[in-house]
């Protein structure tokens, strides 16, 4: 009898078991690649053959980055080149029905001279995901001096103590020329750090998978003009604005439009 | 009777394996080193074939200080003084200054010009082969270096490869690590008045020094025109043209270190500055306007030069004294042998 008393017991521990061993996450690769790219004028030459009239047109392309060579053009007309894009990804996080499902732990530093940039993420849970969120740059509980390991890069990153101390969250550095104000070539030099300037992006895929056993892939290809494009128009023809370190109301411009520097597709 | 023939089997192969260890080469058993920067230097990039060990950083110091390692007698502690920190008062050939020998283990780019890159061993395989023009057959007519690079290194015959390696061991232990800036950031010592007052202005945008001189190692190790000349008369001028022949490196050079910065006596790659100074007060009101100047240098208000104050200028020039560290040049261990 008293056998019998135990056995509802036991068949209810069977069957959690059972249960839990169902629910077991599976895990999943993503391997995130990251290109860079900025925008380039073309410029169309016709003849009508009516009038006989020389037709200019004028579109534009995005290409791949290609460092020092002033052929970009930005929306308002400047040309610029860019010399050093350096920057930090991190927090990126996979949203399932609006919910932080998971949030990778790793801070990866960029540099957009490497042209094989890319960020293997493990142990992702298998499942769909609606939305992958991200930061450029690093979050205020992380972005204490000394946080990252002190290679070269992150102590080329590093924000001045004096200045508040973390890490620079993006240096992205060039030159531009304005043809139709015929200024002479000059120098720019945005950078942001500090906490509250990292700039945050998102992504709403239709339906993400990760597939455990498969290495899920997903395209990060930032448009330099975005970070003087919106929400603030941003032009260097405007005094000051080459330079943004230690400006707060520059860094803010420019943290904004960072959130659309990145356009993500599988 | 199996485990028996088992235990034999392995007694034979490892006698067979010692026996073969010991007729590769005379190698004998060296001695591991561990070279130990301050925590708070980037990590170090070691190549998994040059570990270090104390017999080939001896061997490496032997050939920094012997007149034998070229044809013409030069070596490199000829130019390279200890007591001045690894440079020298008068420049190479009258031309350049002698670059310092100081924190290499962390440098990627060599030379004012940026025209050396890689590793330690790659730019020392550069020093022997090209720059000394080390004699090979000399050199393994040595039997002192024949015997420590066959015991070493485990050749008959000495070539470049080794000797480079042999110098990288040593120059990779070249670390100044105990200047008074260096204890403040270990929280060990303090900076006076006017020195933190530099600080502030070596670490803020008022001088902005810090975006090419790195803190802690003091040089971001990349290459900049900082504004020095608008016309590139002399070949040295165009400085990192010279390796890329693209107009963009026109007048760029190699950021300097900055450790035991006040132990020098000329300044930039011509020596065209004599005192600290003279290259504060280049910063301060001489830089020329050129369309490559470092991105950095165009910041709004400094296009003109940074426009310290007499005091400010004094201040930042005590802080640049920090860097000199008086154990790093009489540390025996560095010294010759």
């Amino acid at each position: 009898m008293k056998k019998l008393f135990l056995a509802p017991i036991f068949i209810m521990l069977l069957f959690s078991c059972a249960k839990e061993q169902n629910e077991l996450p599976l895990n999943g690769t993503v391997r995130i690649n990251i290109s860079h790219y900025a925008e380039y004028r073309l410029t169309h030459k016709t003849l009508d053959p009516n009038t006989n009239e020389l037709i200019i047109d004028t579109s534009t392309s995005l290409k791949p980055l290609v460092f020092d060579t002033l052929i970009y053009e930005k929306t308002l007309g400047e040309k610029f080149s860019l010399y050093k894009l350096e920057y930090y990804l991190s927090n990126i996080t996979f949203w399932r029905n609006d919910k932080a499902y998971y949030t990778a732990d790793t801070i990866v530093y960029i540099n957009a001279r490497d042209i094989n940039n890319s960020i293997i993420l493990s142990y992702i849970p298998t499942g769909s995901y609606d939305k992958v969120t991200y930061l450029i740059g690093i979050g205020s509980n992380r972005n204490i001096h000394g946080y990252l390991p002190a290679t070269n890069d992150n102590v080329n990153m590093e924000w001045p103590s004096s200045m508040g101390g973390g890490y620079h969250f993006m240096k992205m550095e060039g030159y531009w020329k304005n043809n139709t104000t015929h200024k002479i070539q000059s120098g720019f030099a945005m950078h942001i750090g500090s906490n509250g300037y990292a700039a945050y992006g998102e992504y709403r895929p239709m339906n993400f998978k990760v597939i455990s056993g498969n290495v899920n892939v997903v395209n990060f290809r930032m448009n330099v003009n975005e970070w003087w494009r919106s929400p603030n128009l941003y032009s260097l023809d405007i005094n000051g604005n080459n330079y943004t370190m230690g400006d707060t109301a520059k860094m803010r411009q420019i943290k904004e439009n960072g959130m659309n520097a990145f356009d993500i597709y599988q | 009777m199996k485990r028996f023939g088992l235990i034999l089997f392995l007694i034979v192969v490892c006698f067979a394996a010692c026996k073969k260890s010991s007729d590769n080469g005379n190698l004998i058993k060296l001695t591991p080193y561990k070279i130990v920067p301050p925590a708070f230097y980037p990590d170090m990039v070691i190549p998994s074939d040059n570990e270090p060990c104390v017999e080939k950083i001896k061997l490496g110091r032997m050939l920094y200080y012997d007149p034998q390692l070229s044809n013409d007698g030069r070596y490199c502690a000829q130019c390279h003084l200890q007591q001045l920190g690894f440079t020298q008062t008068d420049m190479y050939l009258n031309v350049m200054p002698v670059l310092p020998h100081v924190n290499l283990a962390w440098y990627t780019n060599y030379m004012w010009d940026g025209s050396q890159k890689g590793s330690l061993e790659d730019l020392m395989f550069f020093e022997v082969k090209d720059f000394f023009k080390a004699d090979l057959n000399k050199i393994n007519n040595i039997p002192q270096y024949k015997s420590l690079f066959k015991s070493y290194f485990g050749v008959d015959k000495i070539t470049y490869k080794e000797l480079a390696y042999a110098m990288a061991q040593f120059t990779r232990t070249m670390i100044s690590k105990n200047s008074k800036y260096d204890k403040y950031l270990l929280g060990e010592a303090s900076l006076t008045n006017d020195e933190e007052e530099g600080r502030k202005i070596f670490f803020t945008e008022k001088g902005d020094c810090f975006h090419c001189h790195t803190n802690p190692m003091l040089s971001d190790n990349l290459m900049h025109n900082t504004g020095l000349d608008s016309l590139y008369n002399k070949e040295a001028d165009k400085g990192h043209y010279n390796v890329t022949k693209n107009n963009l490196d026109l007048g760029k050079f190699r950021t300097a270190n900055l450790h035991n910065v006040a132990l020098r006596s000329y300044f930039m790659h011509d020596g065209r500055y004599k005192s600290l100074e003279e290259v504060v007060e280049f910063y301060n009101s001489g830089m020329r306007k050129v369309s490559n100047l470092d991105p950095i240098m165009t910041k709004p208000g400094k296009v003109n030069g940074l426009k310290l104050s007499d005091q400010e200028k004094y201040q930042l020039i005590q802080f640049l004294k920090t860097f000199t560290d008086n154990t790093y040049i009489s540390d025996t261990s560095f010294s010759a042998l």
